[in-house]
């Protein structure tokens, strides 16, 4: 299958201050979801996709051509939305946005049709004819995403899509974006630094930290179920420090719940013994479970986790 | 799912990828129409055609109006006023090169007001990402922003040039002439080409250099006034007039003579060229569209520099 991006020990910088080093990555297809703090380096990876930047070191392709080199092929494949605020002011978005597709060789006539489609798409069918400096910046964020797609691109890189709009309009955001993925076949990078943005859509989370790879997840759930550790939260009626260290003491691993007071969280290793387990435990700390909820490991562990073992590696 | 969903369709037609420099073109010139400034400096250049026109009629119809000898004296008491260019004993290069005299302060107005947000707009609204992360090259960028801004100077010169030179050919000469002066009619063209395109390709560069078009505006008006003043001083203190080629109005203007050969003893309103020779004058065009180009592109980087 082709591989979308390789990226292969990948370095970039602006000048001699490196963004990225040693960024090796794959991505065949799906929503892939790039994950970090600000100033982890997920735009400069985006435009170094793009061309933008040349590497200091490693090698970058995507659609299987090399970039820089050939980047004008890799953008006429492309949509991207930036994170910026970004339009051409003086003229409707039904204009703006055919204005881009005729940039990306759409023929007039064409762009025109597809401009007024992909606005219809993304919920701004009744505002077209409005220019978009009198947007709202939800609204702008949608016209920029009507901007991405209105040539069909394979593969859309979107950064921070979500930026600046209300709770549901970054529902519906996050839906179009699925939508795109899986029932009109285009692969997407979703940059984003909240969690569940991430969390909702992506089939792969990649985890930056400090311009460098710092976790890959693929969001297989059944996978998660018989080959990861299953995560409960349990709570105990008294003695829950006793019971965590009943549970270390047998070689599970658990830490107490940060947000319930009685709560412990305990990673269970696939297969035998299961739950039974606690109930042991929690009978040796001289205590009772009085609930017992399944979780399973929320990108946000993985995000802390990830970016806190980065910390602690550079202290 | 979307409800809207069912809008989206996946695209299987063509794409064109070898002229995009013309969707910017056409996207620049566009808004320029929409201004109110630009149909007022447009009235400008109507009343200066009318008021020529109006002048070839009297001149042309001056024996009949006035009988004798006393037309001829009005003719000559309208020399001496200064006005030359009506009247068929003049040729019709100094006729163009006449008309374009007054009207470059109208040509430089028409460009600021047509130029200066050029690309000052799409740099202090974050455009240019969504430019050149599509199969845009910068030259495709660079031509398409020149050729916006210059389109409609450079119809308004066109136009006011040949309507002229018609007007000056069917008053005064039989409608042969018409063939015989083309040469002429084409060297107006070239000028005025040449003339439109240095002119709007340093505005396209004063506006890559600023995020606001009043200031690439301003700083275009003291480029061009700074140097026009200055440099002709400069160069009579020192005696050396090749030193005019250092202020690009002169040389145009030295150009402009070469192109179109007129009688400059006919034209009152003549710049001032001294001694300066046509390769200077090529050169420091040719050198200053150099610089400006390459400002231009230098100016068109995407990703910002972190120091």
């Amino acid at each position: 299958m082709l591989m979308l991006i390789d990226l292969d020990n990948l370095d970039v910088g602006y000048g001699s201050k490196a963004v990225l080093s040693g960024v090796t990555l794959r991505f065949e297809k799906g929503v892939a979801g790039l994950l970090g703090p600000n100033g982890a380096g997920k735009s400069t990876l985006l435009k170094t996709l793009m061309g933008f930047l040349r590497p200091l070191g490693g090698n970058a392709r995507v659609f299987d051509l090399p970039v820089p080199e050939r980047a004008m092929e890799v953008r006429s494949r492309i949509g991207y939305m930036p994170e910026t605020e970004s339009f051409i002011p003086g003229m409707s978005t039904v204009q703006f946005v055919a204005y881009m597709a005729q940039l990306s060789g759409l023929p007039n006539d064409a762009a025109m049709e597809r401009a007024h489609e992909v606005l219809q798409y993304v919920g701004l069918g009744e505002a077209r004819y409005r220019n978009l400096e009198t947007y709202s910046l939800g609204m702008k964020q949608r016209a920029k995403l009507a901007q991405a797609i209105v040539h069909d691109p394979a593969l859309l890189l979107l950064d921070e899509p979500t930026n600046g709009m209300d709770p549901e309009g970054r529902r519906e955001m996050l839906e179009l974006v699925e939508d795109l993925a899986q029932n009109k076949g285009m692969s997407i990078i979703l940059c984003s630094h909240l969690l569940h943005d991430v969390e909702n859509v992506a089939d792969q989370v990649i985890v930056l930290g400090n311009g460098r790879v710092v976790s890959k997840q693929v969001r297989d759930h059944a996978q998660a179920a018989t080959d990861e550790d299953v995560i409960y939260l349990v709570r105990v009626r008294n003695n829950r420090d006793e019971f965590l260290q009943e549970l270390t003491g047998r070689g599970i691993e658990a830490k107490p719940a940060p947000d319930v007071a009685d709560g412990v969280l305990v990673a269970i290793p696939p297969g035998e013994p299961g739950t039974r387990v606690l109930f042991a435990a929690a009978s040796q700390a001289g205590t009772l479970v009085r609930r017992l909820e399944q979780r399973r490991e929320r990108l946000e562990d993985i995000f802390v986790k990830a970016v806190g073992e980065l910390g602690n590696a550079h202290l | 799912m979307p409800i809207y969903d069912q809008t989206f369709r996946r695209y299987t037609g063509t794409r064109h990828l070898q002229a995009l420099w013309w969707p910017v073109t056409w996207y620049t010139f566009k808004p320029i129409l929409k201004r109110k400034l630009v149909w007022i400096l447009m009235v400008g250049f109507l009343l200066y055609l009318g008021a020529i026109s109006v002048g070839f009629f009297a001149t042309a119809k001056l024996g009949e109006f006035i009988k004798g000898d006393q037309s001829e004296e009005a003719m000559r008491a309208i020399r001496r006023e200064g006005v030359r260019m009506f009247g068929a004993d003049i040729s019709l290069g100094t006729v163009l090169y006449s008309v374009m005299q007054p009207l470059k302060m109208l040509l430089w107005l028409l460009v600021l007001v047509a130029g200066a947000g050029a690309i000052s707009s799409d740099r202090r609204h974050n455009a240019l990402p969504l430019y050149f992360s599509r199969p845009l090259k910068p030259w495709h960028y660079t031509v398409g922003k020149i050729l916006g801004v210059a389109i409609l100077p450079l119809g308004a010169m066109l136009f006011t040039q040949w309507f002229v030179g018609l007007q000056y050919i069917a008053w005064y000469f039989p409608f042969s002439a018409f063939f015989t002066e083309l040469p002429t009619f084409v060297m107006a063209a070239i000028y005025v080409v040449v003339l439109c395109g240095f002119i709007a390709t340093v505005m396209a560069s004063f506006s890559s250099m600023a995020r606001s078009a009043r200031v690439a505006g301003v700083a275009f008006l003291i480029f061009f006034v700074l140097l026009e003043r200055l440099v002709p001083l400069l160069a009579r203190s020192t005696d050396m007039w090749e030193m005019l080629s250092l202020s690009p109005l002169h040389s145009l203007d030295v150009i402009g003579q070469a192109l179109l050969q007129p009688n400059l003893n006919e034209i009152s309103s003549s710049v001032f060229t001294g001694g300066l020779s046509l390769p200077y004058s090529i050169m420091s065009v040719a050198g200053y569209t150099a610089l400006f180009l390459y400002v231009l592109r230098k100016n068109l980087r995407v990703v910002e520099v972190v120091k």
